[in-house]
């Protein structure tokens, strides 16, 4: 009886486990076809040739990814220093023009749903953004107000920040991605 | 003494060696059971972008993707974006459209999953125009048939890697007072089904 018993909770274990391991990946995992440079992360294959695990995301999320002709779509879920983005912490983002015919950056919540921040802004693009003299820019991302390009983070704990390059001059076959053609992330004070 | 250690010894390795072929029959268990799961859940997975399109409205046609459809999987704020589901079985679809100069347009055919089998920018117009026909390979081999050699082909011909799927469409919002106008780029865009060039039987 107790052996019976035994091997049926023993099988349970082994299927919530199976289970479970595919339901967090499918929501985590960036796929095989993952590039990092930095805190960047990119499936280059995600739309093209996806593997098992971006399938299973797609799935799971709804998500349509970018086809390689159309776009890349980087995201960041650290900063710079390694240390995951906080919404008490104050971050600028140093602008390395990424090399595309445009691109937007946005900062999302933890659900990949845009964060409602005070002022509504939630994004900027290649085409609004302030630059300086020499056409270099910037933009904070933090609670406090800040002069020039600015998002302002909502109450939420945590965020993420998405980097859309359309028509980008990366192509599918890359498997490295120089840190100084992505922005940097660098944080400033925490509260 | 020495004989009560030695029995203690072998009832602690025995118990080991149990513990460890459990652990290794749950882990194969459970290895087996999250390589399923990976595989099925595509194919039963109903909030994908394909299903919940077609479970809204299946004609061919394009229809505006608003925040409400795909909040889940993230779209760009400053992109309008057009979809428009496919069956070949109703006959090939034609996708066409003139880019309007320095606007970026993007179309990008997918199968129901997801996976893009192709996609092109306004860049690849020829004539000002993307004109694309979307068939299967027996409908290209129809149509081949009736083609007239003496006539150039004007329109892009593609076949499909699956009989039923969606074509999606983007355009970019430069500033957020343009977005009515590049939502107007996306539904003016032709996505139809398209039975003239196939011979009438």
């Amino acid at each position: 009886m107790f052996r019976a018993t035994a091997s049926v909770l023993f099988m349970v274990a082994s299927l919530l486990l199976g289970l479970g391991v595919t339901y967090t990946l499918a929501d985590r995992s960036m796929g095989f076809g993952a590039v990092r440079s930095g805190p960047w992360v990119a499936n280059l294959r995600a739309s093209n040739d996806p593997d098992p695990y971006t399938k299973a995301h797609s799935a799971k999320s709804g998500e349509i990814a970018l086809a390689i002709t159309e776009g890349i779509r980087f995201k960041a879920m650290i900063a710079d220093d390694g240390r995951p983005l906080s919404a008490n912490c104050d971050y600028v983002i140093d602008g390395n023009t990424p090399q595309a015919r445009f691109w937007s950056l946005e900062v999302a919540n933890k659900r990949g749903g845009v964060v409602e921040g005070p002022m509504q802004r939630k994004s900027f693009t290649s085409s609004e953004i302030t630059r300086d003299e020499q056409g270099k820019w910037k933009i904070s991302v933090n609670r406090s107000m800040s002069s020039g390009n600015w998002i302002p983070l909502s109450n939420e704990e945590s965020f993420e920040l998405f980097l859309m390059l359309y028509e980008p001059t990366i192509y599918g076959g890359t498997t490295s991605i120089e840190r100084d053609r992505l922005p940097f992330i660098k944080r400033g004070k925490c509260k | 003494m020495q004989v009560r250690f030695q029995k203690a010894y072998l009832f602690f390795t025995l118990r080991a060696g149990q513990t460890l072929h459990l652990i290794t029959i749950m882990v194969i268990v459970a290895l087996i059971v999250h390589v399923t799961s990976l595989l099925l859940l595509p194919r039963y997975a109903t909030r994908n972008a394909y299903t919940r399109l077609v479970r809204e409205d299946p004609t061919t046609h394009v229809r505006l993707l608003d925040f409400e459809i795909s909040t889940s999987g993230l779209v760009d704020p400053n992109v309008a974006l057009g979809a428009c589901p496919f069956r070949l079985g109703d006959g090939p679809v034609r996708v066409r459209t003139k880019p309007e100069a320095r606007e970026f347009l993007s179309i990008s055919f997918h199968s129901p999953d997801g996976t893009a089998f192709f996609g092109v920018t306004d860049k690849a117009s020829a004539n000002d125009e993307l004109n694309i026909l979307l068939v299967t390979r027996e409908q290209l081999r129809s149509i081949e048939a009736e083609d007239d050699p003496e006539e150039p082909v004007q329109e892009l011909r593609l076949i499909a890697n699956a009989t039923d799927g969606f074509v999606m469409m983007r355009t970019v919002v430069q500033r957020p007072s343009e977005r009515l106008a590049a939502e107007q780029r996306i539904v003016s865009i032709i996505c139809e089904i398209d039975r003239s060039e196939l011979p009438e039987n």
